[in-house]
């Protein structure tokens, strides 16, 4: 390969590379990187450690620039970062939830002796923690919304705009499916709805597709709207606090739905297998699973959320 | 445990932004160079993402200062508060390294006089 070859090789890498840094951090770094890579390289086409190397630092500088680690923000925007994990994490949370209403439905129906008290208290518990959350969100918004209403005044809608769209138009559709199904469902018997795989099925795997969509644009359309707000910082302590309570209660729901699907696959195993009542039948339910492990893992990224929050929370009241 | 602050972790003599500091110390650098000298005097290669983070996190502290450059390669230089916190740190690892080299000298001397009696007196 010529000389030339070799440097636009060695430029298209660069720039490559350079994608995974933010922008603000290339439009002020970018061109000398980029260079040096080209230095580095001198024409040689880069292994798989050197590449994951750049791809690692420069997550690790998207993380500093969203104020998710390190100082380089001050300690009302990592605070604010933080309750923003805490808010994704609850998005996740809230569709893990939403997919636990659905696997639970009727589960006080199916338990045919034994003691039903276990898995009661652990899905009441798991529901009003729900509430709790949901009522913290509603209060978190009408903590920022004067923010957001001078945000609009000043002129900055056509920043959120697009994501707004986007959140609007998934809305929209996960809408007009759900009317599909029900219209649909009602046509079909108990047994057609939930049982095998069909048509119905299908749409409504579609449908909970779609519902995940809406509720990550819905997300994004948040957090893009709250980074870009003039909070007081009384209004940011306040929201800190919503975020601390939706926090801690997620890994108690988690917990929660673990003890009810225990304790229902020691009263009622066919309710989880879907098999009918007093048959033998194995607890392990594939759905269940990989929902406890979504509420685990939005659980997980909610205490990383708090603990950024609570690790910054002394300098944001002195500051 | 007690947990090392920020800085306790900066001033080990392996950490970018030390050996950027001492680099820079000899004079203004680029990128590139920077890594060919750090290479040279401390046989640590830091790859650009690495040399880059750390030039970052000085800047923005305050120890380093880019210079005005025509070409794509820009230059740094270290900066009045960053020559005194490298001073700080190396007199901070020299500390450490007198402490290590005189802990050493004694273990090794109560190591011989384990092996050879009677040396003890004489080592002294």
């Amino acid at each position: 390969m010529s000389t030339d070859g070799m440097s636009n090789d060695n430029r298209s890498t660069s720039h490559a590379m350079l994608r995974w840094y933010p922008a603000r951090w290339r439009s002020r770094y970018g061109d000398e990187f980029a260079v040096m890579i080209e230095d580095d390289l001198g024409g040689r086409a880069p292994t798989i450690r050197y590449r994951l190397s750049v791809v690692r630092c420069g997550l690790i500088e998207r993380l500093r620039g969203a104020g998710l680690v390190g100082n380089s923000v001050s300690p009302s925007e990592q605070v604010r970062s933080g309750a923003l994990t805490v808010l994704c994490a609850f998005a996740l949370f809230f569709i893990s939830v939403v997919a636990f209403a659905k696997i639970s439905e009727h589960w006080d129906q199916s338990i045919q002796g034994g003691s039903r008290h276990v898995p009661a208290v652990s899905f009441n518990l798991l529901a009003s923690l729900a509430c709790v959350c949901a009522l913290a969100l509603v209060a978190a918004i009408a903590v920022l919304f004067p923010a957001f209403v001078r945000f609009l005044r000043a002129g900055g809608w056509h920043q959120i705009k697009r994501r707004v769209e986007w959140a609007v138009i998934s809305t929209a559709v996960t809408v007009a499916i759900v009317l599909v199904l029900a219209m649909w469902a009602g046509h079909l018997t108990y047994y057609q709805r939930n049982v095998g795989f069909g048509w119905y099925q299908f749409v409504f795997m579609i449908c909970a597709i779609a519902f995940a969509i809406a509720i990550a644009a819905w997300t994004a359309a948040a957090v893009a709207t709250t980074r870009r707000l003039n909070i007081g910082k009384s209004q940011l302590k306040m929201a800190a606090v919503l975020a601390i309570l939706v926090a801690v209660c997620m890994p108690v729901m988690t917990v929660a739905a673990s003890v009810w699907w225990g304790s229902m696959a020691t009263i009622a195993p066919w309710f989880l297998a879907g098999t009918p009542a007093g048959s033998s039948s194995s607890p392990l339910a594939t759905n269940l699973l990989v929902d406890l492990i979504l509420m685990m893992v939005a659980s997980v990224v909610g205490v990383i959320g708090l603990l950024r929050v609570s690790g910054t929370w002394r300098e944001l009241k002195s500051s | 445990m007690a947990r090392k602050s920020a800085d306790d972790k900066r001033k080990r003599p392996n950490d970018p932004p030390i050996l950027i500091l001492t680099s820079l110390a000899g004079g203004a650098k680029h990128g590139h160079a920077l890594a060919k000298d750090i290479a040279g005097f401390a046989g640590v290669a830091l790859g650009p993402g690495a040399l880059y983070g750390a030039i970052t996190r000085l800047e923005e502290r305050g120890l380093i200062e880019p210079l005005e450059s025509d070409d794509r390669r820009r230059p740094y230089r270290i900066t009045t508060t960053g020559s005194a916190y490298l001073a700080e740190s190396v007199s901070e690892m020299q500390r450490l390294a007198d402490e290590g080299a005189r802990r050493l000298a004694i273990a090794n001397k109560a190591s011989v006089s384990r092996r050879v009696p009677g040396i003890a007196g004489s080592l002294s």
